[in-house]
């Protein structure tokens, strides 16, 4: 690349902003991708603080309906793809080659094209907000509520395309993790000594690459009903809209787990480090995380008891989605047997860890309650759900990926979050979600249904939404501590030790922040915990005396042997394309062309993507 | 100690109170008839076994988190686990769920079809409002009898519902009476009504055994007024059941007068509405035959009260977002004087 100067095969130092946006580097990549999916995040949190404020109180005025369901909708919407999905990933991208001991990813530049899909998609998502009117049919956007009779406005065309643009995103970023995993683990690095975290990984890119072309196909199918006025669910015309249902949740079902088995990955490894004792039962936790995914598949029916599916399959899936939480019980069992016996340093990532396990229970426990059809049918679609699945994903996803930002942050940036600054973000985030969705379980079986932007006062309801309402201010708050945490830490000198945490895996064996190229030589793996053992030997009784010295801070210098990846700006200019190729499906001006209306914008976002993929081919290697 | 417990019970008693003294007219707890008692008892069961595995494992691991707590810099033994263990917590919670597995299904299977003496009753959704046609119940003559928003069922008698929807995909849910079925969209017939026994029409049976008036709400997200799409059902002693059969299927009359607001009644309001005996025979909107007797208004939105239909005569899309009768009349469509007569006309029909 002529824009960075540099001889061959030398590892260069990286910085100034050409180097994010020419970036291949998964570090870089990960810090991109966690800032990104955080904006995103806060962006998704503002959402539902405004809903939260028009549900304080009974008959309140403060936003219309119309208004509500858009707020509503993208809240979840960008929750799950633009918030934890890629929070996930940027944890894959952050960890992954670290823990096996590789230089970077399999695909390099496939790996930055990932990232700016994810934020082209991202933005494109959420265009509908100036063009009159986000998407408003909920996450899950049934049909025929999505057809442009229901809703005619253009919200939910850049939720279908969105989602499609953010679809190339997960599945580049799934075959780029699940190759990288399965080839370049470092010798010795057998599959039973991956890291739990890079097992979660390793089962959440496969449950994506078969996940991500279902939704593809639905979304096609909406668009195309939307936009070439198909049939896939007009009922009049012979279409139906259960088939919506079943091609969504058999993809959403899966999607569950993408969400929070990385989460389950992350409080694998934070447990074990805080508690000075090896992950108990390792085989058994990376089993039943397999399980959990492959089981997955077999669940997707029970967010559809109320659609009359009839008492045989309403029974089939009960039993699976009862069986489901027996994998997941090992889980938790065998986290708090790590715990038993251990030597437990609550240090901030600690917290959010263990966090995690207290409510994650709690949401296992609800769940039960919804795969019993009968009892389900007085939940389906009431708060009891949203109160269920925020102690999942909020309680468990959220609570694991910031147990995993406070825990690698000094790994990968050099400086430590601050513990007072980090408890009082844990705090203010704990009690604040038990009080916004402790009290949905109650005012749900009360019969409160979801995604009602205003109630009577009859109902009952008035109080517990008050105090929900207060439960997500304090979050909010919580939050406020945690984005100062960052800008404090960002101007501190304080440089933070290679293994700050006494931890076990070979990513805290080499300096902080990570240099360049990760590894000066690549380890050769001689037992699962690597690090550990090489610190205090394989005995089960070691003393407390490390056999070798702290990483430190100090890139250790020129290794002008290393060969790394060049830096290139094709996969943004890719990337750029196909969002415009996407987007432009919407906006004029069109061409009238034999009787077409061609999209001008597509295609120029179409020459675009074909320039960027040339020039990617085409691109010289220099080294 | 002691302390402590009672600020325990004192709490508890606190959170009981919040949460009994308003009404629940919505609540799941406070149920009648044999669907809604079986699917509350159903939850029940797994609720105390959720709270006994809840109060252990949360006990033990706190009791761990605490115990443990790192105090020196002690190393700990490195245990890696135990296979005996990790079968015992396979086992256990797999039996556990056996217990809730059984009754289940059971459940299932009881409530699927409904008893052989149930009444039928179509249940049709529309964004945002419910119609009610009865097609039999058995020694009582109902067959043909259209109404909306506020339902009529005998006291102790099975109800099987056909469930459809004109438009999006609604769910019908009376929490006091039983669980939720969707609504979902079917084809028309050629006759112009919806095919009610096409693959997509749900079944649902309910029963209500004590007399009285029980709230219900559309469960699934329909589109700007999904909040709005209310209804009530009212559960009767047969014998009253029989006589607002009978007297919802007596025809109603246009009144006699020469006010303005009648003519408007037999042109703006045929378009959608019907009214039983007259010259009004709309099937867009909900059917008004005998609208005085109705206790809502705007599908169960607000009481049915003078003030609130005159409100609603005058501006009804500022009282239910987006409602089509909105496109029809707007602010100053009827004047006053219209707005009092078609009031007092719908008012009075009984």
């Amino acid at each position: 690349m002529a824009t960075v100067a540099h001889t061959a095969g030398e590892p260069r130092s990286y910085s100034g902003i050409w180097s994010w946006i020419t970036t291949v580097d998964h570090k870089q990549i990960g810090t991109l991708y966690l800032f990104t999916a955080l904006i995103f995040f806060f962006i998704a949190g503002t959402e539902i603080l405004i809903v939260r404020s028009q549900l304080a109180r009974p008959d309140h005025g403060l936003i219309s309906a119309d208004l509500y369901n858009q707020l509503m909708t993208m809240h979840g919407i960008s929750m799950i793809f633009l918030g934890v999905m890629p929070l996930s990933v940027a944890f894959f991208n952050w960890i992954v080659p670290l823990q096996i001991g590789a230089r970077d990813v399999a695909f390099p530049r496939l790996n930055a094209l990932s990232y700016w899909v994810f934020l082209f998609g991202g933005i494109l998502l959420n265009l509908g907000w100036f063009t009159g009117g986000a998407a408003d049919a909920g996450w899950f956007a049934y049909a025929n509520l999505t057809s442009t009779t229901y809703s005619p406005g253009d919200g939910v065309t850049f939720f279908a395309l969105g989602l499609l643009v953010l679809g190339v995103s997960s599945l580049a970023g799934a075959l780029n993790f699940t190759v990288t995993i399965i080839n370049m683990r470092a010798p010795g690095m057998s599959l039973m000594r991956l890291p739990l975290f890079t097992w979660m990984a390793f089962v959440t890119g496969i449950l994506l690459v078969f996940a991500m072309p279902v939704i593809t196909i639905g979304l096609v199918e909406i668009f195309f009903d939307r936009y070439l006025g198909a049939n896939f669910f007009n009922v009049a015309a012979g279409g139906d809209v259960i088939l919506w249902q079943h091609v969504f949740w058999v993809f959403g079902h899966p999607e569950v787990y993408i969400l929070i088995l990385p989460a389950m990955g992350i409080v694998s490894e934070i447990l074990p480090t805080f508690s000075r004792k090896p992950l108990y039962g390792y085989s058994f936790v990376v089993f039943s995380g397999i399980v959990i995914g492959f089981m997955g598949w077999t669940v997707w029916s029970h967010h559809m008891f109320s659609t009359g599916m009839g008492a045989v399959a309403d029974s089939a899936f009960t039993v699976t989605t009862m069986l489901i939480a027996v994998p997941t019980g090992v889980k938790i069992f065998n986290w708090i047997a790590t715990l038993w016996g251990g030597s437990i340093d609550f240090k901030t990532p600690m917290y959010f860890a263990l966090g995690f396990i207290a409510l994650f229970i709690i949401g296992g426990l609800s769940g039960v309650s919804h795969a019993s059809p009968p009892s389900d049918l007085q939940q389906q679609d009431t708060y009891y759900i949203v109160a269920h699945f925020h102690y999942v994903l909020f309680g468990g996803a959220i609570f694991g990926i910031f147990a995993g930002i406070y825990y690698w942050y000094p790994k990968l940036l050099g400086r430590h979050l601050k513990e007072g600054l980090g408890k009082a973000h844990f705090w203010f985030m704990f009690i604040g979600m038990n009080l916004a969705f402790g009290p949905m379980h109650w005012v749900g079986m009360d019969g409160m249904p979801r995604r009602v932007y205003t109630y009577p006062t009859e109902m009952g309801w008035d109080f517990w939404n008050l105090v929900a309402t207060v439960g997500a201010f304090t979050m909010a708050i919580s939050f406020l501590f945690f984005i100062y945490n960052v800008i404090v830490t960002a101007r501190s000198k304080e440089k933070a030790l290679g293994d700050p945490w006494d931890a076990r895996t070979i990513e805290w064996s080499i300096p902080s922040p990570v240099p360049h190229y990760n590894f000066a030589e690549i380890p050769t793996i001689k037992a699962r915990d690597d690090w550990w053992v090489t610190k205090y030997g394989p005995e089960e009784h070691p003393t407390n005396e490390s056999a070798v010295s702290d990483p430190g801070n100090e890139d250790e210098g020129d290794h002008h042997d290393i060969h790394m990846p060049d830096p290139s700006y094709f996969p943004l200019v890719s990337a750029l394309g196909l969002a415009l190729m996407m987007g432009g499906l919407v906006f004029p001006p069109f061409l009238q062309m034999f009787g077409l209306d061609i999209p001008i914008i597509s295609v120029v976002g179409g020459v675009i993507l074909l320039i960027g993929t040339y020039g990617w081919a085409f691109e010289p290697v220099n080294g | 100690m002691s302390r402590r417990l009672l600020l325990i019970v004192g709490l508890s008693l606190l959170m009981t109170a919040i949460s009994c003294t308003p009404s629940h007219p919505q609540s799941t707890f406070d149920v009648t008839g044999p669907i809604a008692s079986g699917q509350r008892d159903l939850f029940s069961l797994m609720f105390w076994l959720a709270a006994v595995v809840f109060v252990l494992v949360e006990g033990i691991f706190i009791y761990v988190i605490f115990r443990y707590r790192r105090k020196g810099n002690e190393m700990p033994a490195q245990h890696h686990g135990n296979t005996r263990m990790e079968i015992a917590w396979t086992i256990a919670p797999a039996l556990l769920l056996v217990v809730v597995m059984v009754p289940t299904i059971q459940k299932i299977f009881e409530n699927a079809s409904p008893p052989d003496n149930s009444y039928e009753i179509a249940v049709i959704g529309h964004q945002w409002w419910w119609e009610f046609e009865y097609l039999d119940c058995g020694p009582v003559d109902c067959a043909g009898l259209v109404t909306a928003n506020e339902l009529h069922i005998p006291a102790g008698q099975p109800v099987n519902f056909t469930l459809v929807s004109e438009d999006v995909i609604h769910a019908f849910w009376v929490p006091k009476i039983g669980g939720k079925r969707d609504a979902l969209p079917v084809p028309k017939n050629s006759d112009g009504k919806l095919d009610l026994v096409h693959q997509r029409a749900n079944q649902l049976w309910l029963q209500g055994d004590v007399p009285g008036e029980y709230y219900g709400q559309c469960a699934e997200l329909c589109g700007v007024s999904h909040a709005n799409m209310r209804l009530r059902v009212h559960v009767d002693e047969p014998d009253t059941f029989a006589q607002w059969v009978s007297n919802q299927k007596s025809p109603n009359s246009l009144p006699s007068s020469t006010n303005p607001g009648y003519e408007k009644l037999t042109t703006l309001c045929a378009a959608c509405h019907a009214i039983t005996g007259t010259t009004l025979t709309g099937v867009i909107g909900p059917d008004l035959s005998h609208y005085g007797n109705r206790g809502t208004l705007a599908s169960a939105m607000f009481d049915n009260t003078p003030e609130n239909l005159k409100e609603w005569l005058r501006d009804p899309g500022g009282m239910k977002p987006g409602n089509i009768m909105a496109g029809s009349v707007k602010p100053g469509t009827l004047s006053e004087e219209e707005i009092e007569a078609l009031a007092d006309y719908l008012l009075g029909l009984r």
